[in-house]
């Protein structure tokens, strides 16, 4: 089969097409960076879907738990590895993303005699600065999107459907910067693009005319409806990775 | 199936892979080819017993105090009669609740405590909830027995003192010590390694029988102020201690371990109450 051209192609075309197929029903995951560090936020389900990977890395994904499973351990002993044979300062998204993920998943994907990876993930650095901060969609393919620094503000996205990905890619360019100082409104503004990453039943309405409709829904939502993971830039040279609580959001009880 | 080392997609039936995804990062560098545990070639000539024995050149210290437990060293490096550096770091924070106060080789000393590090967080991170403390004190000993060859060659021994905070916040922090081979012991009141901790032990003794105040019953800045004396008294006896050096400002290193975890003193503080206590 694979000696001709065409029928690989049409093998790898179903391929994707199954695993975009399986991929559907997963919620959305944002990223947003400001001043205090980097909010990961998605909707709460059973398993954890927000990953510590390193002092300073972590990875939102959606997929399969098993595939998510493989791809974290795999994420992490490279991190830890590299962290002690060099140092801290060696171990970044960058090189994990383009040297191992990438390359894994894009081998994995073209095996197609064996089963795919259901998974799609965004892999997240965070900056001593507000402007070295990183991070990278990273697909089941082994392709990848990036975003830097203050860019990072307008947020990243990752959902099961691909068009709302596009749709909201394409739209956060003519979205102005926005500079947050304090980790209340980048959680707001992350549960905000879930909203409508999740809820938007038309393509046809723009990101910004979304994401001021969803704000009446707001009310109505709960943060202990959300996984919410704060890369808290005060421990950056420690552990910046931690798991969000109503004080640390800057949340009253009651909201 | 796939030709990237890094991502080893036909988990789990490689040899070695299973002990890692128990979150054992040793067996990874073993794994990796990075060599630990150290090992001595057995060819390496061995010094008589008489001159194998000798005292790591250090203090270091740990005691209970009120609100858990507070963990202090000297900062002198020594070579035989050389001091070769005064801003050494011998205690050490593995993780946010476990401190580790090394004497000994320094070599062997600061490759253990890294891999402690690692190994730590490694297993945090990748089975998602933290070590227990007893696995904590384990690996430690196991670290040490590992390097018993050159412990027994008298170049590459280590004489630790851990401290302890439950990962959960429900036990109190708790203190251990070592010998060079191992063997790990949990102590009640206080304990002490290195060339000046007799000094150390004879005071702390007689602070917790005689004094009426013993160190448990002491607060933050008593406690931080009595490890001070402790250190500045040691480096009076043994030249390997290097004590409390006002004039070039060097402080010793002093970390509390609360239940809610570590807690670094800064060298300002530490000069402020050094000097109340006259």
């Amino acid at each position: 089969m694979i000696e001709e051209p065409y029928r690989w192609l049409e093998a790898i075309a179903n391929r994707r097409e199954y695993i975009e197929d399986q991929l559907q029903a997963a919620l959305p995951l944002a990223v947003v960076n400001g001043e205090p560090g980097i909010i990961i936020a998605t909707k709460r389900v059973g398993t954890p879907k927000i990953y510590e990977i390193y002092d300073h890395l972590a990875m939102g994904c959606i997929g399969h738990p098993a595939d998510m499973e493989k791809i974290r351990q795999s994420a992490i002993e490279l991190a830890h590895l590299e962290g002690f044979t060099r140092s801290r300062e060696d171990v970044s998204a960058r090189r994990i993303v383009t040297y191992s993920l990438a390359v894994g998943l894009k081998n994995a994907f073209e095996q197609i005699f064996s089963a795919p990876f259901l998974f799609r993930c965004l892999f997240v650095e965070l900056g001593e600065k507000l402007e070295k901060d990183e991070g990278w969609i990273v697909d089941y393919d082994g392709s990848y999107w990036t975003s830097f620094g203050r860019d990072m503000s307008k947020g990243l996205l990752i959902s099961g459907k691909k068009e709302i990905m596009e749709k909201f890619r394409t739209e956060r360019e003519s979205l102005g910067l926005l500079e947050f100082k304090s980790i209340n409104e980048m959680v707001l503004y992350a549960i905000k693009l879930i909203l409508w990453a999740s809820e938007t039943a038309s393509l046809k309405s723009s990101l910004t005319e979304g994401v001021r409709s969803v704000e009446e829904r707001m009310e109505v939502t709960t943060l202990a409806d959300y996984e919410i993971v704060l890369m808290d830039r005060n421990y950056y040279d420690r552990q910046s990775f931690t798991v969000g609580n109503d004080a640390l959001l800057g949340f009253s009880s009651s909201s | 199936m796939n030709q990237n080392p890094h991502l080893r997609f036909s988990w789990p039936v490689e040899a070695g892979r299973e002990e890692r995804l128990k979150g054992d990062f040793v067996s990874l560098l073993k794994e990796s080819g990075i060599l630990f545990p150290f090992s001595a070639p057995a060819e390496l000539p061995t010094k008589p017993t008489s001159e194998r024995l000798w005292v790591e050149s250090t203090t270091i210290l740990a005691f209970y105090y009120k609100e858990g437990v507070i963990v202090a060293g000297d900062r002198r490096a020594t070579a035989g009669n050389l001091v070769i550096h005064e801003r050494a770091e011998k205690v050490i924070s593995i993780d946010r609740n476990t401190i580790l106060a090394i004497a000994g080789t320094p070599a062997t000393a600061f490759e253990i405590a890294r891999v402690l590090q690692h190994s730590f967080e490694f297993y945090r991170r990748s089975q998602l909830q933290p070590l227990s403390v007893a696995a904590k004190v384990r690996m430690v000993s196991k670290l040490l027995k590992d390097n018993m060859a050159l412990s027994l060659q008298g170049i590459g021994i280590v004489v630790p003192l851990l401290a302890l905070a439950d990962p959960f916040g429900k036990e109190e922090p708790t203190i251990y010590f070592y010998d060079a081979l191992g063997a790990q012991f949990q102590t009640v009141d206080f304990a002490a390694s290195g060339s000046g901790s007799p000094a150390v032990r004879s005071i702390l003794q007689y602070i917790n029988r005689w004094s009426g105040k013993p160190s448990i019953e002491r607060n933050e800045e008593e406690a931080i102020r009595l490890a001070l004396q402790l250190l500045d008294i040691a480096a009076e006896s043994d030249t390997a201690t290097g004590g409390v050096n006002r004039r070039n400002r060097i402080y010793p290193q002093v970390k509390l371990l609360k239940k809610s975890g570590v807690v670094e003193i800064a060298q300002e503080r530490l000069a402020e109450l050094f000097a109340e206590a006259g």
